[in-house]
């Protein structure tokens, strides 16, 4: 008997050991509190801030081991890095809106008009439907945090090259071309579509009595929760899409959500839900990044605790959603409880004032690990105040 | 999956009273020697059960678990579990003892009532917060006398019954086992 049940214990232990070591580790993340989220949120602000040129560019990407930066730059990226430091100055933090200023008139500087509309143009004359999306981001919230309404036109501008580049069934087309004279055809970015449905949702949260960002935003709503993932064959549906999580956020204030889009946004929790636990489960020793890989970069992290508080954010408004709050809470400060843990600290940078507040994967950081980042923190500040008890 | 029945039926697929009773068949000694063993390994297997139900929050707690993980990797052990015994029909047994108590520790004890499958499916469900521990072990005890009262009435010679239906219990442990994976991804 003696034999067989320790046989049996020791192949119970192995198989333990095994799951431990796969799909069963432990999941390492502990809320944070708001005063280490403020500090990171700092942190990350003063990396995009203290490395940025004067002609407006951020550092673009740094890699700690070689001490080098890349040359490399991408507008639609700005655009996003730029659009965060507006969002913190919105959330009653202006610290760091000089620098935001010096982003827009990067933009401002590099705007294509055709047609009543504009757009920021490329180096090769092209225009990306993602960084004119989030300068409109960027622009709605300087307008929040200043109070500033020189740009409404521009918005208008803006706004108008979006729709533009919209299909009748919702479609966004990604790239519009000055040799086709307008939206390359067929072309589709995963990234853009969510961009430009959140876009038009702040238009249309901006400016109520123009209707045409409101029919817009739904168009794309619909597209989104019904046909993107399939038309544009993104595998593993849904695509966990934070830029569309933040369209929904607004669009459930302004407008009642259809069930297939109800039945997104909760495949969409789902999947922002897994990759965090997942994520979490990622250790920084060895045998765990053997078997389980290396942490996601903070863009990574970052866009999945974005799209969680923007979901959480759906779910306040939208009674079919309540029941995932309690959840959808738990997660998103998970995930800020990695990024806070994450991030460079100053004594683990060995004197490289390049690498203090970033987030760091194979030892490269990207000015994105740290916008998203920034975005999400941000977004569970919200989550951490509303935890808070009340006076 | 939070109703009785399915809990019952989530549970059977996991413990598999057919495959007990294949196994039981096999076992030497009489048939009072076969209840004695049986008494024995019910109450292991109800005894465990009962402590991986109540425990279940404390457990994943200190593993560090969220109950939505740790269904993945009790799917993972379902699925596996069931894929050998839709294989074999009940697990292979070595160095199995004469005496009746030792029979009910083991094989019939650990890892037969008391198995790994059973042992996680009840964490697994009893971690959920719409189900519980009480409502986990309400469904877990009617299974165990089942599986019992087949291991008492297994003979040698319906071994081929017992097995052909330990086999369908066990396609059917792979398919919760799926579910269980697949629900497990699907949460927040």
């Amino acid at each position: 008997m003696l034999r067989g049940l320790a046989v049996t214990l020791a192949v119970w232990a192995l198989g333990f050991a095994v799951l431990r070591l796969t799909i069963a580790g432990p999941e390492l993340c502990e809320p944070p509190p708001p005063t280490a989220v403020e500090a990171s949120i700092s942190a990350a602000a003063t990396w995009l801030s203290a490395h940025q040129s004067a002609d407006g560019r951020f550092l673009y990407e740094y890699d700690r081991d070689a001490r080098a930066a890349s040359p490399e730059y991408n507008e639609v990226r700005h655009a996003g890095v730029t659009m965060s430091l507006y969002q913190l100055a919105a959330a009653g933090k202006p610290d760091y809106l000089d620098t935001a200023e010096r982003g827009l008139d990067r933009m401002l500087g590099r705007l294509l008009r055709r047609d009543g509309w504009a757009a920021i143009r490329e180096d090769d004359g092209t225009a990306k439907l993602g960084s004119t999306a989030l300068l409109v981001a960027a622009l709605v919230f300087r307008r929040e945090a200043t109070g500033d309404l020189r740009y409404d036109p521009l918005l208008a501008e803006l706004g108008r090259f979006l729709l533009a580049m919209q299909e009748p069934n919702g479609r966004m087309l990604a790239y519009w071309s000055p040799a086709l004279g307008g939206p390359i055809p067929d072309l589709t970015s995963r990234y853009y579509t969510g961009e430009a449905f959140w876009a038009l949702t702040l238009l249309a949260r901006t400016f109520p009595h123009e209707r045409e960002w409101l029919d817009g935003a739904r168009r794309v709503a619909r597209y989104l929760a019904e046909e993107r993932d399939e038309a544009e064959e993104l595998e593993f549906a849904p695509w966990p899409d934070q830029w569309a999580a933040y369209g929904f956020a607004e669009l459930a204030r302004l407008a009642p959500l259809s069930e297939s889009e109800v039945a997104y946004l909760r495949s969409l929790a789902e999947r922002f839900g897994m990759l965090v636990r997942f994520d979490a489960q990622r250790g920084e020793d060895d045998v765990s990044t053997l078997f389980r890989g290396e942490g996601a970069r903070g863009a990574g992290l970052g866009t999945w605790v974005e799209g969680l508080g923007a979901l959480w954010r759906a779910a306040s408004v939208e009674t079919r959603l309540a029941d995932l709050r309690p959840a959808i809470s738990e997660r998103a400060l998970c995930g800020a409880g990695l990024l806070v843990a994450r991030q460079t600290a100053a004594e683990e940078a060995e004197g490289d004032a390049r690498a203090v507040g970033a987030w760091f994967r194979s030892g490269v950081t990207r000015m994105d690990d740290q916008q998203h980042a920034l975005s999400a923190l941000l977004a569970v500040l919200e989550i951490l105040t509303e935890a808070e008890p009340q006076e | 999956m939070t109703a009785y029945w399915e809990l019952a039926v989530v549970l059977a697929a996991a413990v598999n009273p057919a495959a007990i009773a294949a196994a039981a068949s096999e076992l030497p000694g009489s048939r009072a020697s076969r209840g004695q063993a049986v008494a024995i390994a019910w109450a292991i297997g109800a005894g465990m059960t009962a402590a991986a139900a109540y425990g279940a929050e404390r457990l994943l707690a200190g593993l560090e678990l969220s109950h939505e993980t740790f269904r993945i990797a009790a799917g993972a052990v379902l699925a596996v579990t069931g894929t050998r015994e839709t294989w074999r029909g009940s697990p292979p047994l070595s160095s199995v003892p004469n005496r009746a108590w030792e029979q009910g520790v083991y094989p019939l004890g650990l890892p037969l009532f008391a198995s790994p499958a059973g042992l996680m499916t009840a964490v697994a469900l009893a971690g959920h917060p719409e189900v519980g521990p009480a409502k986990t072990l309400g469904a877990a005890l009617p299974v165990l006398a089942a599986a019992a009262a087949a291991a008492l009435a297994a003979r040698e010679r319906h071994q081929g019954l017992w097995r052909a239906a330990a086999q369908s219990i066990g396609a059917l442990a792979v398919a919760v086992g799926v579910a269980f994976v697949v629900a497990g991804i699907r949460s927040v």
